[in-house]
C-alpha cells in the first residue's frame, strides 16, 4: 500500500468517527428526553406570556384567545419538532450540522455567552467565543510547551539530580490539585483578599471585541483579565509537560544505538541532535499538537470558575438550556479540530519516520 | 519474576521516595475509607444532601473550626448537652410544684455565640412524653430561663408544648421576637439593664430595635449607652451562664396533678437537650447549611476511592481486554475495534459527561445510581488508550518464538492469550491504571462543580456547594480549602504510585 491509500483510509475512517461522535451526542439529549422537557418548559412559558399580553387587549372574548392560543402552541409545538419522535429531531440536528449548516441558537442565555441578542447563529456565537479561549487556553499551553520542551530534555540528561526530583515531586503534585480548584484559590487570595486581580472576568469579552478601536489599551485590559486564569492553567498543566518530555527523551537516551554512537565517540551534540532529537520528535510533537487542539475546546469546569466567556462557557450554557444545536455544533467543531490535529499528526510521522515511509 | 513478583514489586517501589510517600498514603487512605464505611450511618446521606434543614438544626452555620483559638483567635464554645428526661428537679412550693432541667454554659472569651444566625441557644425536646387526659392531648406552657454571670435572670420564651409523643421538638428561643417581641424587651429592660446596669428604662426602651435585631448580644453581653446619642450597644459578658427550662404545675387543678404524675418518671420528653450556638465548631467547621464538614470530608473517603477504583478499574481492564483481543486475533474484529477506538478516543469527554449529569437529573432520582450513570460513561469514554497501547504489545507477543510454540504443542487460543499474553501486559496495565484513579477522582469532582449534582457526599459537592455560595464563602476558608486537599492528596497518592510504578515496569527510565 502506498502512503496516498494509508493516508486516505485513514481520513475515511477519522470522518467516520467524527459522524457518529455528533450522533452520539443527539441521541444522548433527545432518548433521555432531556430536550423535550426543557421545550415543553420553554413553550409553556411563552403560551403564558401570550396569554397575558391577550388579556389585555380590550375586546376579545375568551373563546378568541383561546382559538390564538392552540393555534400559537401547535405552531410552537410543530416549530421545536416536538410532534416528531425524538430520532427524528436527533436526525435533523445531525443532518444540518454535517452539511456545515451551523443553525441558530433560540436561547438567550447561551447567546448571551458570545454577547449577541437571542436568536443568534451558532457560527456567530462560536467566533466570538473562541478568541477568548485561545486567549486563556491556548497560550497557556503555548506557554508550556515553550518553557516544557527545552527543559525537559536537559532534566532527562540530568536524571536524578535535585533539579530533575524537583521538577517529578513538581509534576506528580500539580497532577493532582485540580485546575480549578487552584482557580478558586487565586481568584480567592489575588482577587478578592489582595484585590491585585479581576474577581469578574467577563470584561474581557468588551476588551477583546473593541481591540482595534484603541489596541494599547486593550492589550492592557486583556493582560489584566487573562494574567491570572494563564498563570493558573500554566501551573498546573507544566508539570505534566516537563514529565512526558523528560520520560520521552531519558527513554530514548538508554536505547542501545545511542550507547553505540558514544561508543563511537560522536560528539555530544551530535547525538543529542540526530540520535535522541530525531527520534523523540515524533511523541513530543504529538502530545504539543493534541494539547494544543484540546485547549480549542475549552475547559469547561477551569471556564466556568472564572466565569470566562469562552468555548466551556458556551458549552455549559448549552448543555444546561438544552439547546440541541449550539451543543451538536460545539461537538461537531471541537471533534473535528481534534480529528483534523490527529489527521496531521498521521502526515507528519510520515515526514519524521523514515520507516514508516519506506514501509 | 516467578517467585512472589508481587513483592518484589512493593519492594521496588518502597526503594523510590515517590514511592514511599504513595504507599504510606495509600494505606492511610485506604484505612480511612474502611473505617468512615463502616461506621457511616445509614441515613447519612439522605441527612447529608435532602434533609439538612432539620438533620443539622443545632449546629452554627458557616463558622470556622475550634482549634482557631489555639491560633489566639478568640471563640465562644459550641455546646451540646444531653439530659436524660428522668433527670429533672422537682421544687415544690405552697401551690405549685416545678419541673426544670438546666445546665451551664461557660463563655471563656469576650465573643458573642453563633455569629451568624443570632438563635444563640435552642432547646431541643425528643421523643416527647404522651399524656392525654380526659381523651384530650396535653398541652402545658415551658418557660425558658437564663441566669447570666452578672446575676441577671432573664425570661427568654414561653412555648406551648403538646404532649403528644412527637419525635422532636426544637425550641427557639429567639422567635419570641416574633409575637412577644414587647415583652422579652420589656423584661430585658426591667431586669438586665436597670437592675443590674441602673439604666433608665425608657432609654432601654427607646432601644428596643436595638434589642430584637442584636437578640444573642443583649442575651450574652453587657448593655451600654452611649452618652451623646442615647444608643445601647453590647459588650459579651465573660462567665458561666446558667440555662433552664421549667414547667409550673398547680396543686389546685386535678389535670395538673394528673399530668405531673405522667412526668414522674419519664419526664417531659425522653431526652432534653441544649444548645449553645458557638462561633466554631468541631474539626473542620461547618458550611451555610450547618452541616458539619469534617463528616462530610470523613464520609467523602469511600465515595472517592470508589468511584477512583470503580471507574479506573473497569476501564483500564476493558481497555486491556479489548486492546489484547484486537491485538491477537487481527483480522475483521481488529478493524472494527481500531474504528470503535477512532470514536472513543475522539470524543470531547467532559461535555458529554456534563449532558449526561444534566439528562439523568429528569430521569433517575436515587444518588447512588446517578454517580453510577455517571461512572459509567466515564468508563465507556476512556478505555480508549489502554487499548492503544495493550494492542501493540500484543501485536509484537504474538510475533515472539513461543508463541508458535505453545501453537504448536497445540495451546487453545485462550491459554496463549490468558497464560503468555496478558501476564506480560499486567505490568504496565498497572502503571496506566494507577494513573487514572485520580482522573476518574478529579472528573467526578469537576462535574459537581459544574453543578452535576448526583447527592452522594463527595468532596467535590462540597466545593460546589462552596463555590455556589461565592462570595460569602470567600470568606470560609474552611469550606473551600479541606476538600480541596483532599481531593488533591488522594490524587497525588495515585500520581505518586503511577509514577515509581511506571519506573518499575520500564527499567529504562530507572536511574542508572
Amino acid at each position: 500500500m502506498g502512503v496516498g491509500v494509508v493516508l486516505i483510509r485513514r481520513a475515511i475512517a477519522l470522518a467516520i468517527a467524527l459522524v457518529v461522535i455528533v450522533f452520539i451526542t443527539g441521541v444522548i439529549m433527545s432518548a433521555t428526553g432531556y430536550d423535550t422537557m426543557v421545550i415543553k418548559a420553554i413553550i409553556e412559558t411563552e403560551i403564558r406570556a401570550l396569554r397575558q399580553q391577550l388579556s389585555q387587549k380590550p375586546g376579545m372574548s375568551s373563546e378568541q384567545i383561546e382559538e390564538i392560543i392552540r393555534k400559537h402552541k401547535e405552531f410552537l409545538i410543530e416549530f421545536y419538532g416536538l410532534n416528531k419522535p425524538w430520532y427524528y429531531r436527533v436526525f435533523r440536528v445531525v443532518q444540518t450540522v454535517l452539511t456545515l449548516k451551523l443553525g441558530n441558537s433560540t436561547t438567550e442565555e447561551v447567546c448571551a455567552v458570545g454577547g449577541l441578542p437571542a436568536p443568534c447563529r451558532v457560527s456567530d456565537l462560536v467566533l466570538a467565543v473562541l478568541p477568548r479561549t485561545i486567549i486563556m487556553l491556548t497560550i497557556a499551553e503555548i506557554i508550556c510547551a515553550a518553557i516544557a520542551l527545552p527543559i525537559g530534555p536537559w532534566l532527562a540528561y540530568r536524571r536524578g539530580s535535585i533539579a530533575d526530583r524537583c521538577a517529578i515531586t513538581y509534576a506528580a503534585l500539580f497532577n493532582a490539585v485540580p485546575v480549578w480548584w487552584l482557580a478558586m484559590i487565586f481568584i480567592f487570595v489575588l482577587g478578592y483578599s489582595l484585590k491585585i486581580a479581576p474577581v469578574n472576568y467577563r470584561g474581557i469579552a468588551s476588551a477583546l471585541a473593541t481591540f482595534w478601536k484603541d489596541p494599547l489599551m486593550n492589550f492592557i485590559q486583556i493582560l489584566w483579565y487573562s494574567y491570572v486564569p494563564i498563570t493558573v492553567v500554566v501551573i498546573s498543566f507544566l508539570g505534566s509537560w516537563l514529565y512526558y518530555t523528560r520520560s520521552m527523551v531519558i527513554r530514548i537516551v538508554s536505547e542501545d544505538f545511542v550507547w553505540a554512537a558514544k561508543a563511537r565517540g560522536l560528539p555530544e551534540k551530535l547525538i543529542v541532535r540526530r540520535y535522541i532529537l530525531r527520534v523523540a520528535a515524533p511523541p513530543i510533537v504529538t502530545y504539543t499538537i493534541l494539547s494544543l487542539a484540546g485547549s480549542i475546546g475549552g475547559f469547561i469546569i477551569t471556564e466556568s470558575v472564572f466565569d470566562w466567556p469562552g468555548m466551556g462557557t458556551l458549552y455549559y450554557q448549552a448543555i444546561f438550556n438544552a439547546d440541541a444545536p449550539v451543543l451538536v455544533g460545539l461537538v461537531f467543531i471541537t471533534t473535528l479540530v481534534y480529528i483534523a490535529a490527529r489527521f496531521v499528526l498521521e502526515v507528519l510521522y510520515i515526514l519524521l519516520d523514515p520507516r514508516v515511509r519506506i514501509s | 519474576m516467578s517467585v512472589t513478583p508481587e513483592i518484589s514489586i512493593f519492594r521496588e517501589l518502597w526503594s523510590q521516595t515517590l514511592g514511599k510517600v504513595g504507599l504510606v498514603l495509600a494505606v492511610i487512605i485506604v484505612a480511612i475509607s474502611i473505617a468512615a464505611a463502616i461506621t457511616m450511618p445509614p441515613d447519612f446521606v439522605y441527612n447529608w444532601s435532602q434533609n439538612y434543614e432539620r438533620a443539622w438544626i443545632e449546629y452554627p452555620k458557616l463558622v470556622p473550626p475550634e482549634w482557631i483559638s489555639r491560633f489566639g483567635v478568640p471563640i465562644a464554645k459550641h455546646m451540646i448537652v444531653h439530659i436524660p428526661g428522668e433527670n429533672y428537679n422537682l421544687t415544690r412550693a405552697k401551690y405549685t410544684v416545678i419541673v426544670r432541667y438546666e445546665t451551664y454554659y461557660t463563655l471563656d472569651k469576650p465573643v458573642f455565640p453563633d455569629p451568624r444566625e443570632g438563635r444563640g441557644l435552642l432547646v431541643i425536646l425528643r421523643n416527647l412524653n404522651n399524656i392525654t387526659y380526659k381523651g384530650e392531648v396535653v398541652t402545658k406552657p415551658l418557660e425558658v430561663y437564663i441566669e447570666r454571670p452578672d446575676g441577671g435572670k432573664l425570661w427568654l420564651t414561653s412555648e406551648m408544648i403538646k404532649f403528644a409523643g412527637q419525635d422532636m421538638i426544637v425550641i427557639q428561643p429567639q422567635q419570641v421576637l416574633i409575637l412577644r417581641a414587647s415583652e422579652f424587651v420589656n423584661k430585658y429592660c426591667i431586669y438586665i439593664a436597670q437592675k443590674i446596669y441602673h439604666i433608665n428604662i425608657s432609654i432601654c426602651r427607646n432601644n428596643s430595635e436595638t434589642i430584637k435585631s442584636r437578640y444573642v448580644e443583649a442575651v450574652f453581653g453587657i448593655p451600654i449607652i452611649d452618652n451623646k446619642t442615647g444608643v445601647m450597644s453590647f459588650k459579651p459578658l465573660v462567665g458561666k451562664y446558667r440555662i433552664w427550662i421549667q414547667m409550673k404545675f398547680s396543686r389546685l387543678s386535678d389535670r395538673d396533678m394528673y399530668v405531673l404524675d405522667r412526668i414522674i418518671g419519664y419526664g417531659i420528653a425522653k431526652d432534653v437537650e441544649f444548645v449553645v450556638i458557638g462561633s466554631a465548631y468541631g474539626l473542620l467547621g461547618t458550611d451555610l447549611n450547618r452541616r458539619d464538614l469534617a463528616q462530610g470530608i470523613f464520609y467523602g473517603f469511600p465515595v472517592a476511592l470508589l468511584i477512583g477504583f470503580f471507574a479506573a478499574v473497569a476501564a483500564t481492564f476493558i481497555g486491556m481486554f479489548i486492546g489484547v483481543m484486537s491485538g491477537y486475533y487481527g483480522g475483521k474484529l481488529d478493524e472494527v475495534v481500531q474504528r470503535i477506538i477512532d470514536i472513543v478516543i475522539n470524543v470531547p469527554l467532559l461535555p458529554i459527561l456534563v449532558l449526561v449529569g444534566v439528562a439523568i437529573q429528569t430521569i433517575i432520582q436515587a444518588p447512588f445510581w446517578r454517580l453510577m450513570v455517571i461512572i459509567g460513561f466515564l468508563i465507556a469514554f476512556s478505555w480508549g488508550g489502554v487499548a492503544i497501547i495493550t494492542r501493540s504489545m500484543a501485536l509484537s507477543i504474538k510475533a515472539e518464538p513461543y508463541i508458535e510454540a505453545a501453537v504448536a504443542a497445540g495451546a487453545s487460543h485462550r491459554r496463549i492469550v490468558f497464560k503468555h499474553v496478558i501476564p506480560q501486559v499486567i505490568p504496565y496495565v498497572f502503571a496506566v491504571l494507577v494513573f487514572s484513579v485520580p482522573a476518574a477522582i478529579l472528573t467526578e469532582a469537576g462535574l459537581s462543580v459544574l453543578g452535576i449534582y448526583h447527592g452522594m457526599p463527595t468532596w467535590g459537592l462540597i466545593l460546589a456547594e462552596a463555590r455556589r455560595a461565592m462570595p460569602i464563602s470567600l470568606e470560609a476558608w474552611w469550606w473551600i480549602l479541606p476538600p480541596g486537599i483532599m481531593i488533591s492528596l488522594t490524587s497525588f497518592t495515585f500520581v505518586a504510585l503511577g509514577i515509581a510504578l511506571e519506573t518499575v515496569v520500564e527499567p529504562r527510565l530507572r536511574r542508572t
